[in-house]
Order: structure tokens, then C-alpha cells, then sequence
């Protein structure tokens, strides 16, 4: 049975204001975190992710509630033996021109030293090995604004595993990444948790890669109150569906993904069997084509012998491609 | 750890300036608008004189060693100052005198002038020693009376973005009153109004100097406790903070030393400008680093040299009497500066 690194009972998170007025941003949070675990803290953008996450790392106060790390509350720690417990990876970006990345790494230590903040040889091979696990070994003597965006969110990653926290928080790490930065990204922090037994706990609205990499999701909302699981049963159980849904858009639970909600779309009915399913269903929904569960529908689509068959009322059509099958379909709209 | 100039470890850069800054001390005794012949200021400064050498002597021992001390002492607290203040606001332009500081202290000296010669009909132009001391004193009260004001904006103020708009907001008002002032002074204290604001390190004189001497360096030692700080500041406060930095209390001490710093070396030599801005981009520059650890004594070392460098100039031979120091620094200084910029491009494209 693992440990709970974080433990959160009643937490209400927001603003204290004058005179006594607070905003509360969420319901009462009730939650706790699993050790080694890769979580990730899912929400629309302005959901108080960002304050939540600022909130248990004791950067922000909380309005009410216990926090437990560890079994320790955090403002009953020093800032030192808080800094040894919980490390942070931000977006923030530090703009000095002569900083170099080792620079960087060796900062996670500084909690760990003296006075002048000099490293020792222990300290060093630390620094060294961080950049090692991070894979930016290559980078060392390179100034910090010289990195690209991924380059550097891995640096303050490996920041993060100089400092030695079993807890590593990151706020939206993800966000200004291409898309193999962020599968790079989310396979380094999955390598930590399974490697390194680390807690991870991160927010992200990218959904997409949630789905693929996250032990846990946290939904938060507003009006609802949080609640996790793993992603596959949030999104069957039409959970994400739930707490991400706006107007006019909707998550699919049988594709997991967003889609324009048009009650007046045709519906289209695919097959499994046929040759690259998850291509044909992009190019229906791109098209405004709305996925059906029932064979009933005006448009049915199955496969024969490696081509399209296109079914609908009567009439059949046998295309080669993709791009063909779409083409009739409109043709027949 | 290597520097801009490629190979150069940081111990030889800095070994180097401290070699500098005791040529530029030696010269500064050495050399003036009046010529001594270099034996001479060499038995005056081991104490052997003879009684015909006493107006020499005067002159090397009452006016170029404390004008020398007050320029170490002045160049290294302004540099230190302009290191924290851009540090503190992660802005390099930030400078010393960004917070209104230095011009509560001409505020001071404006309101004095104005007072002494309109209400005692006593000019403090003509007043020499006493007007002296009088006009420190004002500039004291003046610059702590903006850092009392900033220090406590800095505690009902959320962020320090706000606090430096404050802060050049008090600069405008502080220089506004004291065009008023001026607009209703007499004109001999005007002029004596101006050549205080030229800056001098010259008006500090030995009885004064132990004081000046030792304020500055309680501020320059307590700046060095603030080294791991200022580094995790670099950063940005949200990482200080998880780092175990006190970020509030951290950027009220920064504030209060720098602040004191700027206060009595305003009073004393004016409102020398250009060192605090300068020093510490040359000084990242030189050694190509960041690392608070090397940069204060850096900027010590090169702020005193530096200023050592400009009175020197200020007072070079030929030259009747000597030139307002702040014409000096910024005149030679910033050419120096906009140079080193244009090298630190490389600092992007190949990183190292």
C-alpha cells in the first residue's frame, strides 16, 4: 500500500481580500495523492489550477482547510525544510542574460547549502547527474536564453531533481512545447515516477496527452467538486465530458475528443474493420460529420477487401482512399 | 568558469582588478592639478617631511587621500547599489537613483538653500564648512525621508513592478518640488545648488570621512549576506520562495541597504550618476558571469576603480581646479558600456 505524499481535506482555495471578503475559486477540496504517481491536475483554463497548485506548494495561502505533505503542514515547516520536500517547475521565464543552465540545476541545491551557496563535490556530481537524467547533459556552459523552450523546461526539471523532493509540482510544463517536446516532456516525468519512485503532480488543459500519460487525473471545476481517477474511466464514464463541456463543443467518449456539438450533422456510422479507422473518424468530424453508435443511420461505412464501401439507402459506393470517401459522402449531402 | 574573454578563468579578471584598483589609488595621490614631484608625495605619504613641505603636504594628506578614500568608498557602494536595485526589479535599467532616493537628497539641498538664503539672509555658498555639513545633513534627511516613504510602499504593495513605478513617480514629484525651490532661490545659491549636483568627491573632507567610510561599509558588508538570495531572485520570486527564500523580507532588506547605501553617498559627493547603472553590466560582461558570489566583489572593486578612474580625469593637469565628476563618468563610461553590450550578442546565438 503506498503512502499518500499530499493529502488535502476541506481545502478551500482563493483570494483573501479586505475586510474580511474571500473568493473562493473551488468546492472544498478532498484529495489525496498517491506516492510515485504521475497526476495530473485537469481543469478549463481559469478553473484556479495555477492557484490550486500554488496553494499546496505553500506559495499561497489557503482560506480554509488542511493540507497535509508528507504528514507535515506546510506552514509549520521552515521554508528550508519545505524546499526539501516539494520542488516547482513554472513557466516563468528568467531573463538573465549570463545565466548558464548549470546555473539553473545547481539552485535546486542551494536549499541544501551554506551560507555562500557554494557546491560541494557531492553537490556537483548531483547538478551533473540531474542534467544526465534530464538529457541535457549536452547543455552544460550553454546560457539560459540561448535554450530552446523545450531545453529549458527540461533544465528546470532538472532543477527540480537537483533540489531532491519526492514531490516535483509543474504548472502547465507542457505549454509552450511542440508537439514531440511534449511527448518528450511527459515520457521524461512518466521515466522519473518509475525510476526515481518521484510524486508527480502537474496541470495541463491539454487533454490529448493527459489521456495518454497520466496514472491520475483531478478534474476540477468551478461548480463541481474534484474529483480522479484513471483517464480511461473518467473519459468512458463521460466525466471529462462533464467538467470540460462549453457550448457547442463536446468530448466524444468513444474517440476521446473534442467536437462541435451540430445537432442539425449528418451522422455516419463507421465499421471498426476498416483500414485506418482513427484517419476515417479525423476526416468525418473535420468534415462536420458526427460519429454514430448505431448502424441505422444514413451513412454507413465498412470495409472491402482493403477499400471504403460507402452504404446509404440503396446505393453503394466503392472508394479507394480516404480522400475519395469523403469526396462521395458530400457529393451525397 | 571562464569568462568573455574566452580562456580567462575568473580569479585572473578579478586578481587583475584588484590591481588596477591600487594603481588607480596610488595614482590618484600621486597625481593632481598641482604638480608634486612623486618622491615627495612618497615621503609625505611615509610621514617623512620637512617643515617647507607643508602646503604639499596639506595638500596630498587633507585633499587627495580623502578624495580617494570617498571615491573607493563611493564607486563601490553606488555599484552595489545598482546591482541590487537590478537584481531586486529584474530590470537592467534600474539604477540607484530609480527610486527617487537621490533626488530626495537634491529635494534636501533645494529646500536648505532656499531657507538659509531667504530667511537668515545667510548664503550657504559662502558659509564653507559649516555650509558644508549643512548640506549633507539636508541631503541626508531628504534621501530618508523617500526611502522611508518607498519602504513602506513596498510593504502595502503587492509587486514590484508597481514599486518601481512608484518609485520614478516619486522622482517626478521630489523634482518638481525642487524646481519650485529653485524657481524662488537666490541666485548664488543656485549656482551652489548646481555645482552640488555635478557631484564631487572632493566634499567629504578627512573630518567627515570616517563617518561616510564607515556607513558605507556596514552597507557593503550586509549586502554580502543577501548573496544566496539574490541569486535564487534571479529566477524570479516564485522559485526563490520554493527554494526556502523569504522573497518579502528578502526584497525589504534589499531595499533598506541599497537604499541606505545610495542615501549617504548622494549626500556626500551629490548625485554621481552613471556608476550604479554601468558597473554591474560591466561586470557581468567581464567575467560572464551571473553569480551574485563573484558579482558584488566585482562590482566593488570596479565601481571604486572606476570612480578612482573619473576623478582622476577630473583633476588631471591643466585643467583649473577639477571638473564635475558626473560630466567625467558618464562621458567615458558610457561609450564603454554600449561597446560591451554590442559584444554580448554572441550570448544568444552560440550560448557560451
Amino acid at each position: 500500500m503506498k503512502e499518500p505524499a499530499l493529502k488535502l481535506t476541506q481545502l478551500e482555495i482563493g483570494h483573501q481580500q479586505k475586510a474580511g471578503r474571500k473568493i473562493v475559486l473551488l468546492p472544498p477540496i478532498n484529495i489525496t495523492l498517491t506516492e510515485a504517481s504521475l497526476v495530473a491536475l485537469a481543469g478549463i483554463n481559469g478553473a484556479g489550477k495555477t492557484t490550486f497548485l500554488k496553494t499546496i506548494t505553500g506559495l499561497h495561502q489557503p482560506i480554509s482547510g488542511d493540507i497535509e505533505l508528507f504528514g507535515f503542514q506546510p506552514n509549520k515547516l521552515s521554508r528550508s525544510e519545505l524546499a526539501k520536500m516539494v520542488s516547482i517547475v513554472l513557466t516563468d521565464i528568467a531573463d538573465d542574460f549570463y545565466l548558464r543552465t548549470e546555473d539553473v540545476v545547481a539552485m535546486g541545491r542551494y536549499p541544501h547549502l551554506g551560507f555562500w551557496g557554494k557546491l560541494k563535490t557531492a553537490d556537483k556530481t548531483i547538478v551533473e547527474d540531474a542534467m544526465y537524467k534530464c538529457g541535457i547533459a549536452h547543455l552544460i556552459g550553454r546560457r539560459l536564453i540561448s535554450l530552446s523552450d523545450g531545453e529549458r523546461q527540461k533544465t528546470f526539471i532538472a532543477k527540480a531533481i537537483a533540489q531532491d523532493t519526492p514531490l516535483i509540482v509543474l504548472d502547465e510544463p507542457s505549454a509552450f512545447l511542440d508537439y514531440p517536446g511534449k511527448l518528450e516532456l511527459m515520457t521524461l516525468l512518466r521515466n522519473l515516477v518509475r525510476e526515481q519512485q518521484k510524486t508527480i503532480l502537474f496541470s495541463s488543459h491539454d487533454l490529448d496527452l493527459l489521456m495518454r500519460f497520466a496514472d491520475q487525473l483531478w478534474l476540477i471545476s468551478p461548480s463541481k467538486p474534484i474529483i480522479s481517477g484513471s483517464p480511461e474511466l473518467l473519459a468512458s464514464s463521460g466525466k471529462i465530458g462533464e467538467y470540460f463541456n462549453r457550448n457547442k463543443l463536446a468530448f466524444n467518449s468513444i474517440t476521446g475528443k473534442f467536437q462541435s456539438e451540430n445537432s442539425s450533422a449528418q451522422s455516419v456510422f463507421v465499421d471498426r474493420n476498416v483500414t485506418h479507422y482513427y484517419w476515417v473518424v479525423n476526416a468525418l468530424n473535420r468534415n462536420g460529420f458526427a460519429l454514430s453508435k448505431h448502424d441505422t443511420v444514413g451513412f454507413h461505412v465498412s470495409d472491402q477487401d482493403g477499400n471504403y464501401k460507402l452504404t446509404m439507402a440503396d446505393k453503394q459506393y466503392i472508394c479507394a482512399d480516404i480522400d475519395e470517401l469523403i469526396h462521395q459522402i458530400l457529393k451525397q449531402c | 568558469m571562464s569568462s568573455i574573454f574566452g580562456k580567462i578563468p575568473v580569479g585572473a579578471i578579478m586578481a587583475a582588478s584588484v590591481v588596477m584598483l591600487i594603481l588607480l589609488g596610488l595614482l590618484n595621490l600621486f597625481l593632481g592639478s598641482v604638480i608634486i614631484p612623486p618622491e615627495d608625495v612618497w615621503h609625505i605619504l611615509t610621514g617623512k617631511t620637512q617643515l617647507d613641505d607643508q602646503v604639499k603636504q596639506l595638500i596630498v594628506l587633507q585633499y587627495r587621500l580623502p578624495q580617494a578614500v570617498t571615491a573607493i568608498f563611493a564607486g563601490a557602494g553606488l555599484a552595489v547599489a545598482g546591482l541590487l536595485m537590478q537584481t531586486l526589479f529584474r530590470n537592467p535599467l534600474a539604477d540607484p537613483s530609480i527610486l527617487g532616493i537621490s533626488s530626495g537628497s537634491s529635494l534636501g539641498v533645494a529646500l536648505l538653500l532656499l531657507f538659509s538664503g531667504t530667511n537668515t539672509g545667510l548664503f550657504l555658498s559662502e558659509s564653507g564648512w559649516i555650509g558644508q555639513t549643512g548640506l549633507i545633513m539636508s541631503a541626508l534627511t531628504g534621501a530618508f525621508f523617500v526611502l522611508i516613504i518607498i519602504s513602506w510602499l513596498s510593504r502595502i504593495m503587492s509587486d514590484m513592478v508597481s514599486l518601481l513605478i512608484a518609485g520614478i513617480m516619486i522622482s517626478y514629484i521630489t523634482g518638481s518640488l525642487v524646481g519650485i525651490t529653485k524657481y524662488f532661490s537666490q541666485k548664488e545659491d543656485l549656482q551652489a545648488f548646481v555645482l552640488w549636483g555635478l557631484g564631487s568627491f572632493s566634499n567629504v573632507g578627512q573630518a567627515r570621512l570616517p563617518f561616510f567610510a564607515i556607513a558605507v561599509a556596514l552597507g557593503l558588508l550586509l549586502s554580502v549576506f543577501l548573496v544566496k538570495p539574490l541569486n535564487l531572485l534571479l529566477l524570479g520570486e516564485r522559485y526563490a520562495a520554493n527554494l526556502g527564500v523569504n522573497v518579502k523580507r528578502t526584497q525589504f532588506f534589499i531595499l533598506i541597504i541599497s537604499g541606505v547605501l545610495t542615501a549617504v553617498i548622494t549626500a556626500y559627493t551629490g548625485p554621481v550618476a552613471f556608476i550604479g547603472l554601468a558597473v554591474p553590466h560591466l561586470a557581468r560582461n567581464l567575467l560572464g558571469e551571473s553569480s551574485h558570489r563573484i558579482l558584488l566583489p566585482a562590482v566593488m572593486i570596479l565601481g571604486a576603480s572606476l570612480a578612482l578612474a573619473c576623478n582622476l580625469i577630473a583633476r588631471l593637469p591643466g585643467f583649473e581646479g577639477s571638473l564635475p565628476v558626473n560630466a567625467v563618468t558618464s562621458l567615458i563610461g558610457a561609450p564603454v558600456v554600449v561597446w560591451f553590450l554590442i559584444r554580448r550578442k554572441h550570448l544568444y546565438s552560440n550560448g557560451k
